[in-house]
């Protein structure tokens, strides 16, 4: 969705910023549609925030075009940030004003009127809206951040590890406004390192290694290419050596007696060769997030590229 | 300008205002006071026993009206140096400790633009020296008043500290252009203070022999002249201008280069 309602309402093309030594972002492509939800995933320092800072016009790009609703990041900033709802990486609010009159603040520069928004998210988020910013804990001041990104019902949101220290109750009545805001159709780029809430919140993910992007697919994408993870219990640790002895140098996980497998596409394949083990157990779960882009995070050539 | 952040912004900014401000007026209201004819001739006594110390703080002659003597004693020195550490103090505030704690990434997420942005941040600068200012002409004019009734003409007064406003403007231009230019924050704090005292230093040192003597036209400070300014002087009044101008120049330049910089918030 851009200014004139056609295209999608983030789209990030070739963007290139190369601060020397192999830091920066190189030739990033993104694009989020409204309504859909794009996991930004990635280790640290491999260029989630700076593709963020382009998106909210704190940094001009050397090369390549960044536009948020038709305009261009840069450029154009007020008329993008009319539509944008932003949570920074860092809790950086005012520490000495209180929540109220912070988000007080941050409505009036926005010209908002209606502040029933904002007393609806305090609550579903149980902010104390009089306490002073300086003496929350990082929990509290994450919620601040989160209702002064989502109080203007903004067309576009760029959450930059929305959650980072909120308590699980919080932790899930954040994916519900997520889910409510995707369902209003915004247009949401969720930065983040926990799998578990890329997988529930997100329509697609990006994967992003050493400034470029390495990976783009949709979830039900990442659910096919998902195998199952199997835990295998011996009957005994000499049982258990003699199977890592077959494997290989590196020392298998799990405990004195078991295994854990994380990635197992051909399971006959493992039944045969558990046939010749004497074995206690097996028991079988589906392969987590964090396990499928395991290899991404240490640096091995990905398997698919789209 | 934005009204909700100039106002915040305006709360934040009294305090320091306020304290530099009874300093100020305290030093002109006993600078009044030492106009009395006695203590005048012990200060000639001090001045003719260390010349040199009393020239390098722009104090070197007594004058002949209260005027003369206020600005000898309280301009060339004091309402130099105090106003330049609330503008260092007030441009930390405004500029760079947003920078520095990121809470810049907040005030450019809202749609106002980055120009709009630090103008509405200059305004509460300038207010606040407009009220040090008034502040301290209203003062003066009362202690005059009380103390040496008719001895200080208002009109002049006012004159001479509009002119001394106008070299407060070309320091807060100096403060405020390194604050928004340069990245690093060290810098950006302390750029345009470390300048603007080189300045008041050289000026200083001028004012310690005849063979410095030359220094004292190096520095844009020695556009001020504030007796000029009252008398009308025609070269006074122009170089006082050009004093204003250099600081709204300074501040404009500073907010360009803030318009078009990365911020790494």
């Amino acid at each position: 969705m851009t200014a004139n309602g056609a295209g999608p309402a983030i789209r990030v093309r070739g963007l290139t910023k190369d601060y020397g030594r192999g830091r920066g972002v190189f030739d990033v492509s993104l694009e989020v549609a409204a309504g859909e939800v794009l996991g930004f995933l990635g280790p640290n320092g491999a260029g989630k925030t700076v593709t963020m800072r382009h998106l909210m016009g704190f940094i001009k790009p050397q090369k390549g075009m960044v536009q948020i609703l038709g305009h261009d990041c840069f450029r154009e900033r007020p008329q993008v940030q009319a539509s944008l709802g932003y949570l920074p990486g860092e809790g950086a609010c005012m520490q000495e004003m209180t929540a109220r009159s912070f988000l007080d603040l941050m409505a009036g520069m926005r010209g908002m009127r209606d502040r029933s928004r904002m007393l609806e998210l305090a609550d579903v988020f149980e902010l104390d809206l009089g306490a002073r910013i300086g003496g929350m804990s990082k929990g509290n001041r994450q919620k601040v951040a989160i209702v002064a990104a989502f109080m203007a019902r903004p067309d576009v949101l760029l959450l930059d590890e929305p959650t980072s220290g909120l308590d699980p109750l919080m932790q899930e009545r954040f994916l519900d406004l997520m889910a409510e805001e995707r369902a209003r159709g915004a247009a949401v780029l969720l930065s983040s390192h926990i799998f578990e809430e890329v997988g529930r919140a997100c329509d697609r993910v990006a994967f992003i290694r050493a400034g470029r992007v390495a990976m783009t697919c949709t979830m039900d994408e990442v659910r096919l290419m998902r195998g199952r993870g199997y835990s295998v219990e011996f009957s005994s640790a000499a049982e258990r050596s003699r199977w890592e002895l077959a494997h290989g140098a590196e020392p298998a996980e799990g405990d004195a007696c078991g295994v854990e497998l994380g990635d197992v596409r051909d399971v006959n394949a493992l039944i045969r060769e558990l046939s010749s083990y004497d074995v206690a157990s097996v028991t079988s779960r589906e392969q987590t997030l964090e396990e499928l882009f395991l290899h991404l995070y240490e640096g091995v050539e990905p398997s698919r590229q789209s | 300008m934005i009204l909700p952040l100039f106002r915040h912004e305006l709360r934040s900014c009294l305090l320091p205002t306020a304290i530099i401000s009874a300093v100020v007026i305290l030093y002109a209201c006993v600078i009044i006071g030492m106009y009395d004819p006695e203590l005048g001739e012990s200060l000639t006594l001090m001045r003719d026993a260390m010349p040199e110390l009393f020239a390098a703080f722009g104090m070197a002659g007594q004058g002949t009206t209260l005027l003369e003597f206020v600005v000898n004693y309280l301009h060339g020195f004091l309402l130099v140096v105090l106003p330049l550490v609330l503008v260092a103090v007030l441009t930390s505030r405004l500029v760079v400790r947003h920078v520095e704690r990121g809470s810049i990434a907040y005030l450019l997420a809202q749609p106002v633009g980055r120009t709009r942005l630090m103008l509405s941040q200059a305004c509460v600068l300038i207010l606040c020296l407009v009220l040090l200012a008034v502040a301290l002409t209203a003062f003066e004019l009362a202690t005059a008043h009380v103390m040496f009734p008719g001895e200080l003409v208002a009109s002049d007064l006012v004159a001479v500290n509009v002119a001394t406003f106008c070299l407060w403007l070309f320091l807060s231009g100096m403060c405020w252009a390194g604050a928004c230019a340069f990245p690093n924050v060290s810098a950006a704090r302390w750029a345009g203070v470390a300048v603007c005292t080189l300045f008041v230093l050289v000026q200083m040192l001028s004012g310690m022999g005849d063979e410095l003597a030359w220094l004292a036209d190096v520095t844009p400070l020695s556009l001020l002249d504030p007796l000029g300014v009252a008398s009308g002087e025609v070269g006074a009044v122009l170089g006082t201008a050009a004093l204003a101008v250099l600081g709204v120049v300074l501040s404009s330049l500073g907010i360009v280069a803030f318009s078009r910089r990365d911020l790494s918030v």
